[in-house]
């Protein structure tokens, strides 16, 4: 964060930031970089403002916050309202905000996030599928499936939230 | 409800760039560890295709039947297993189930009692990569039909 001004409360009164428990671009640096490959073409084919929506959505899930800040800065440099990103939470009672096409890849985030709690269900693959194609579907499918990896690379690794400046690729490795 | 495979067309480079980071985060791991892991989290994660194909694989490693069963209680199978197992099927575990909150600093601790920097960086890649084609699996609904070595 570059600035101050956005709160009244004292920043010398919050708790001091934590460090990260190790850096993977460093220590698994083919891992890392095969991971942003595998990005590029998960992006491809999203629509970008459906793209976001979704990497904050599962990320709040996820309780990563390093990915919250991030993508929540990215939406927000790409036009995002604030609005739209705070009611993500609890879309189920804002779903106004939100178009159909949204709603239905916003419940489909949910459900291949939470896994743990059994399966994708039917209504929400066919809810999704009324509204994608085949190829978007999938494309959908790869973009939650890579926020969910980067939610529990940083989530493990404890990566820092709040430096990050929209568009930024320094927390990555270079090529 | 119905077990067939759902209509989604996952694109060449999707699945490429997979398969390359899968292969990239566990170079070097021990290959019947890694099948541990990877059982572990698609059971978590009710996959059934990578669950049929880790096992197959596993057996084909020469993992035992009997390690195999226990690992949905490993815990209480605790003598089958050897520390540093544990502590990877702990980290396994805190990772893939997220969505209670964090991986808390005692599970990562014990892994990191057994493993340097970089085996922990190959094992937090390996549990995120399965945690991966665990989705894709789920939501196009694979069918669990693998033939053993198909892609070991």
């Amino acid at each position: 964060m570059t600035t101050n001004t956005e709160s009244n409360h004292s920043h010398d009164a919050r708790l001091p930031e934590h460090t990260p428990r190790l850096n993977m671009a460093e220590l698994v640096p083919d891992a890392y970089k095969a991971m942003i490959r595998f990005a590029t073409a998960a992006k491809k084919g999203v629509d970008p403002v459906i793209f976001e929506l979704v990497q904050i959505r599962a990320s709040q899930i996820n309780h990563c916050a390093f990915c919250v800040d991030m993508h929540t800065k990215d939406a927000l440099a790409a036009g995002e309202s604030v609005e739209r990103i705070v009611q993500l939470s609890a879309w189920e009672e804002s779903k106004h905000f939100y178009t159909a096409k949204e709603i239905a890849a916003i419940e489909l985030t949910e459900a291949v996030t939470v896994l743990t709690d059994g399966f994708v269900p039917d209504a929400v693959w066919e809810r999704a599928a009324k509204e994608f194609d085949e190829k978007e579907l999938a494309h959908l499918v790869a973009a939650i499936t890579l926020i969910n990896g980067w939610n529990r690379i940083s989530v493990t690794t404890r990566m820092v939230p709040g430096h990050y400046t929209p568009g930024s690729t320094a927390h990555r490795p270079a090529n | 409800m119905s077990s067939s495979k759902r209509g989604a067309k996952v694109s060449l480079d999707v699945m490429q760039g997979l398969m390359a980071a899968g292969q990239a985060a566990s170079k070097g791991l021990d290959v019947r560890l890694k099948h541990l892991l990877e059982i572990r989290a698609s059971q978590i994660n009710h996959c059934a295709y990578c669950i049929d194909m880790h096992i197959k694989d596993a057996k084909l490693a020469g993992e035992t039947d009997e390690r195999i069963y226990f690992l949905n209680a490993w815990e209480e199978a605790a003598s089958h297993y050897s520390e540093k197992e544990q502590a990877a099927l702990a980290l396994t575990e805190a990772i893939t189930v997220l969505t209670d909150g964090f991986v808390p600093d005692e599970v990562y601790e014990r892994a990191a009692k057994h493993f340097d920097e970089r085996e922990l960086g190959q094992l937090i890649s390996t549990i995120t990569l399965i945690n991966a084609w665990n989705r894709i699996n789920v939501s196009i609904r694979n069918p669990p039909t693998y033939k053993p070595g198909e892609h070991a």
